[in-house]
């Protein structure tokens, strides 16, 4: 015979005061557990509807990228090839390459057999000012109409061309040089006809200069180079990017290739899309759970303390009273031998014994509890049923709060008990 | 050599109307296989000193010594120690666990002192003291008789040098009262050292010599 099974004989012979004092630890935690398995289900319900908003949002995003794509796969890419020199912080940062080419590889792109181009510009860029006016910048910008290719009809220019000898002003720029069109200015000490002032666009094409690309050549001293090449509606035998990419780095191997695209664009538009579909109610249903979980968090933070204490006090008593009741016990456990810690041995033991048992009952109690509560409170049974609230560390943590709390409130009465004289014991009866 | 030597032993407690002198000054000597018998009035110190002798009442003054050691110079904990091994009771009420079978409450002193063979041991005590039927009863279940042998042989189980009985037969019938005196006997028979504290005159009769006491002395 061990500790154990005595303890186990005590229970089983004094079941009522057990169950008496079981019940306090089963009632808190059923409380415990209803309040937590009722916050998880708003919990989970209200995570639920935000997520479902988000898979929207996504779906909408990928058709979105997947019509982009399409439409990218039918009129091609448009890429800009640069210097392989050419710091592409420096050129997002500017607006504009500063390394240069030769002008011969819009040639050499043009006449490529694997790559068919329906656009190409060739941009020559830099920025000049004039003496005796250190107050005025420009961005000078040499232009010339699309390379026709050979075995293609020729094209309509994207953009107006400038003739030799003109040039086209920039909105602010031409404020300032008090310029106006069929008005001659000078541009590095070389005489132009200004042919045209576009509108005002907000962007540094205001303070632009365009020039013809020959002409801008010979102001910046930069004959047969150039920045930049815009290539339009690129195709190749592979229709990726990548591919693109790959056949004009073979090609012209001092180059670097970017996309003229913005895929973030894209997302946006897919979120602001995905945001107006969004189905109001959903998020009036979601701020419900919120509203809900927030004010039964409220009724934890005072409940939860007030039951354990209330178990507690009533676990004490009542291991008070067991005390009492075994004195003469006690007595001759200790007149046969045992050690008072084989006394704090025993006591402690049926402690923890009242508190798994009070916490498994209370556990399944407070979850039934919780799970019709919450089905009360609205939480559709179908997708947040007994499986999703189901919470183990709640169990864990019910399991071992309760044991420890038993065991807490029998302390002092397991103390009495150690301490208690045998021979006042014995004596009575 | 002695079993158990007490020297002058003094005990007071408080009473309402004053100290009470439970014992005024005890000598005592025991001796293996030596059966004593203590009379006297109701009152007069008998449990008081069957307390002291066994290590569970500590005296005022005085000097105790069980087997060459002084359980009174020991710790709480050595004295437990003291009693599991050398020591057993047994009392006018018994004091069987009253959730435990027979077996079970004559294995308790085991939990004190592990043996291997403690089962066989109880088992040996049941059935020498007649209780082989009754070895899984519990107490409730029992005729006073079967519960004071239930005791007795409780006491037995870790082979104590020393039993100190308070009353054993008070409220036994005439033949079970017998039979527990037969029993006690046969244990200062095989060496050891019996003090028995009754106020029957048949149950002294059992006894080697039989001491008189009187407001905590003995005469
Ligand atoms: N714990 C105690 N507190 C106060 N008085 C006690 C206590 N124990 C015993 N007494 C008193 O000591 C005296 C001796 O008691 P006891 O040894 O039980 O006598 P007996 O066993 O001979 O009847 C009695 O007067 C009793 O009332
Ligand atoms: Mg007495």
């Amino acid at each position: 015979m061990s500790l154990w099974r005595l303890v186990v004989r005590e229970i089983a012979y004094r079941k009522v005061d057990f169950v008496v004092s079981a019940a306090a630890i089963t009632l808190a935690v059923a409380v415990f557990v209803a309040v937590m398995t009722l916050l998880r289900a708003h919990e989970a319900r209200a995570s639920d509807l935000a997520s479902l908003r988000k898979d929207e949002t996504m779906a909408l995003m990928r058709t979105v990228q997947d019509d982009y794509r399409k439409i990218t796969l039918k009129s091609g890419y448009n890429v800009l090839v640069l210097s392989k020199d050419q710091d592409l912080a420096q050129f997002y940062a500017q607006g504009y390459a500063s390394e240069f080419i030769p002008e011969s590889h819009v040639n050499k792109l043009a006449e490529s057999p694997l790559i068919t181009v329906r656009h190409l510009m060739p941009t020559l860029s830099g920025t000049i000012g004039w003496s005796g006016r250190p107050d005025v910048h420009a961005i000078l910008m040499g232009v010339r109409s699309e390379v026709p290719q050979s075995h293609l009809d020729p094209k309509a220019p994207l953009s107006q061309p400038v003739e030799h000898g003109q040039v086209r002003v920039g909105f602010v720029l031409a404020r300032q040089l008090e310029a106006r069109e069929g008005d001659s200015i000078d541009v590095l000490g070389r005489p132009f006809t200004v042919s045209e002032v576009p509108p005002e666009r907000g962007n540094a094409d205001d303070i632009t200069l365009w020039l013809h690309l020959e002409d801008a050549q010979a102001v910046l001293n930069r004959p047969g180079q150039i920045n930049a090449i815009m290539a339009l509606s690129c195709h190749c035998a592979e229709a990726t990017l990548e591919g693109i990419r790959g056949e004009i780095s073979k090609l012209l191997p001092d180059t670097q290739v970017i996309q003229l695209a913005a895929q973030t664009t894209v997302r946006a538009l897919a979120r602001d899309r995905a945001a107006a579909l969004s189905d109001e109610t959903v998020a009036a249903e979601e701020d419900y759970h919120r509203t809900q979980q927030r004010q039964q968090e409220a009724l934890a933070a005072w409940l939860l303390p007030v039951a354990f204490l209330c178990a507690g006090a009533w676990v004490g008593l009542q291991a008070l009273v067991n005390v009492r009741a075994r004195r003469s016990e006690i007595g001759i456990w200790r007149a046969l031998g045992l050690r008072s810690r084989h006394v704090i041995f025993i006591f402690l033991v049926k402690a923890v014994l009242l508190g798994v048992g009070g916490a498994l009952l209370g556990y399944v109690l407070g979850f039934a509890t919780g799970l019709t509560w919450s089905h009360l409170e609205g939480v559709s049974f179908g997708d947040y049923g007994a499986r999703a609230l189901f919470d183990a560390r709640l169990a864990l943590g019910a399991l071992f709060l309760a044991p420890f709390l038993s065991v807490l409130a029998s302390w002092i009465p397991t103390q009495i008990a150690a301490r208690q004289d045998p021979v006042l014991a014995l004596r009575i009866d | 050599m002695a079993l158990l030597q007490a020297r002058d032993l003094h005990k007071v407690f408080p009473g309402p109307h004053g100290k009470v002198p439970a014992l005024a000054g005890v000598s005592l000597t025991l001796d293996p296989g030596e059966f004593t018998a203590i009379k006297g009035p109701s009152g007069c110190g008998k449990s008081t000193l069957l307390f002291t002798l066994g290590a569970l009442l500590r005296p005022d003054s005085g000097n105790l010594s069980v087997l060459d050691r002084e359980p009174y110079a020991m710790t709480g904990e050595e004295r437990a120690a003291l009693r599991a091994k050398s020591i057993g009771f047994v009392f006018q009420q018994f004091h069987l666990t009253p959730y435990l079978s027979v077996l079970e409450n004559v294995m308790a002193p085991a939990l004190a002192l592990p043996s291997t063979d403690a089962q066989s041991r109880a088992l040996e005590l049941i059935d020498l003291l007649g209780l082989k039927d009754r070895a899984d009863h519990v107490p409730s279940m029992l005729s006073t008789g079967e519960r004071q042998r239930t005791a007795l042989a409780r006491a037995l189980l870790n082979r104590p040098k020393i039993l100190l009985a308070d009353e054993p037969t008070g409220n036994l019938d005439e033949d079970n009262g017998a039979l527990v005196l037969e029993h006690l006997s046969d244990f200062a028979k095989q060496g050891g050292a019996v003090v028995l504290v009754t106020h029957e005159r048949e149950a002294a009769a059992h006894a080697q010599r039989v001491l008189q006491m009187r407001d905590g002395r003995i005469a």
